[in-house]
């Protein structure tokens, strides 16, 4: 199925990648960033996601703090401990919105941390954000 | 609140279960964004994104109860706990009726463990039931009296407590009726629950008619109980306190307190006993009982 071409944004689409593992979660973020003019890229691996970010070079990372296999906050300490990705925008999402949450995510070096549950419009204007528009 | 934040760091139970709640929350409400905030949603997507929330609402649903059993049980989850559950659900598969136990026997496939033991105890009152109140014309009495402990009682002259057992483990075929049996601690000792009846187990509701009934000790209550809410079930119990063994000159006797339930159609409230959940998550504020807030609201 193919979901709808973003509309008024440049022609080169440009990268986000979603870490993240619930399914439905994943389909819904997938189909409004896309139809935002973002290419979204999927993973729902904890323990491969740092590597993924490495290749893939996504231009914001939205980063789910739960995932299986390795959580959001150790795979946002790897990201920001290597050059080649410290610089990547970061997205955190989380379930629990405890200040002891937001003040680990902030000071691991998350660009910015949201609360699930979400407001689509949200995420997208935060992801346009950090991509800088 | 700042107890529910500190319980989050160690109990994982609940961590867990919340965690799946607001999942189910965050895909339902992105998915219903979808849906409704755009006019040009291609039809298979549309169809999409309604599966996803329906299946996403079933499992929060049963995210909710999962929820809701590990914020009415806190804490302790004591061993002793454990196996009486166990028994109970043991029960259940079986409808609480035990054709051994009319002859005077055991059924022969109790399970080993504690979860045996405790079962083994119930089944040989049930077994010590039987006689005094035979199942054939017991049954008959029942649907003739119309399930009244009291009446039952005097019909037969047997005690009132051996009635209600006798009422809440008759075959099918009887309205559905629950049992609830407490020591003198308070603590819920065997349940056999009713559809729309509260997990009763640590932190019971106090204004159940099964605790009323300790201020009497051998006298009968009957009373209607409401739980919280608009169309919330409601109850008719009967309940009594009384000694759990025989006298003895050198020792007090071990109290125990027994209630029947069956679901009541609404009523005017008139003389209903308000009860609620567990009071962490019972919604009526005023209430004289209350032993601490409600984590809700």
């Amino acid at each position: 199925m193919l979901i709808p071409e973003g509309r008024g944004r440049t022609p080169l689409a440009r990268r986000v990648l979603l870490i993240e593992d619930e399914p439905n979660i994943i389909e819904a973020l997938s189909f409004i960033l896309t139809r935002d003019g973002w290419t979204v890229h999927t993973h729902s691996d904890g323990a491969t996601a740092t590597e993924r970010v490495r290749t893939g070079r996504p231009e914001v990372v939205v980063l789910d703090a739960m995932l299986p296999g390795r959580s959001g906050f150790d795979i946002l300490r790897d990201l920001r401990a290597d050059p080649g990705t410290a610089g990547i925008p970061v997205l955190m999402l989380t379930a629990r919105g405890q200040e002891r949450d937001r003040d680990m995510a902030l000071r691991l070096g998350a660009t910015h941390f949201m609360t699930k549950p979400f407001a689509n419009a949200e995420v997208v204007a935060e992801v346009r954000r950090l991509a800088g528009d | 609140v700042t107890e529910l934040a500190a319980r989050l760091t160690y109990d994982h139970d609940l961590a867990r279960s919340l965690h799946q709640v607001i999942t189910g929350v965050t895909a339902i409400r992105s998915a219903a964004g979808i849906l409704t905030e755009g006019s040009d949603l291609d039809r298979n997507w549309q169809e999409r994104f309604l599966r996803n929330i329906r299946d996403d609402s079933e499992s929060l649903a049963e995210a909710s109860r999962a929820l809701a059993r590990v914020l009415e049980a806190p804490g302790a989850g004591a061993a002793g706990d454990s196996s009486r559950e166990a028994a109970e659900r043991w029960l259940d598969a079986r409808g609480w009726h035990l054709p051994e136990a009319e002859a005077g026997g055991l059924p022969p496939d109790l399970p080993e463990g504690p979860e045996g033991e405790v079962l083994a105890v119930w089944a040989a009152l049930c077994a010590q039931d039987a006689p005094t109140l035979p199942l054939g014309p017991f049954a008959q009495a029942a649907r003739e009296e119309d399930h009244d402990p009291a009446r039952l009682a005097r019909r037969f002259g047997a005690p009132l407590p051996r009635v209600l057992r006798r009422l809440a483990t008759l075959p099918p075929g009887h309205p559905p009726l629950g049992l609830v049996v407490a020591d003198a601690s308070g603590t819920v000792t065997l349940l056999k629950a009713l559809e729309g009846f509260p997990h009763l187990r640590a932190d019971t509701c106090p204004l159940w008619p099964l605790f009323e009934a300790w201020a009497t000790p051998g006298r009968g209550l009957r009373a209607h109980a409401s739980l919280p809410g608009e169309g919330a079930p409601r109850f008719l119990c009967h309940a009594v306190a009384y000694p759990a063994e025989e006298p003895d000159w050198d020792a007090a006797p071990r109290m125990e307190a027994t209630m029947l339930l069956r679901p009541a159609a609404p009523g005017d409230g008139e003389g209903d006993r308000l009860v609620g959940p567990t009071c962490r998550l019972c919604p009526r504020r005023a209430c004289p009982a209350r032993r601490e807030p409600a984590i809700f609201g």
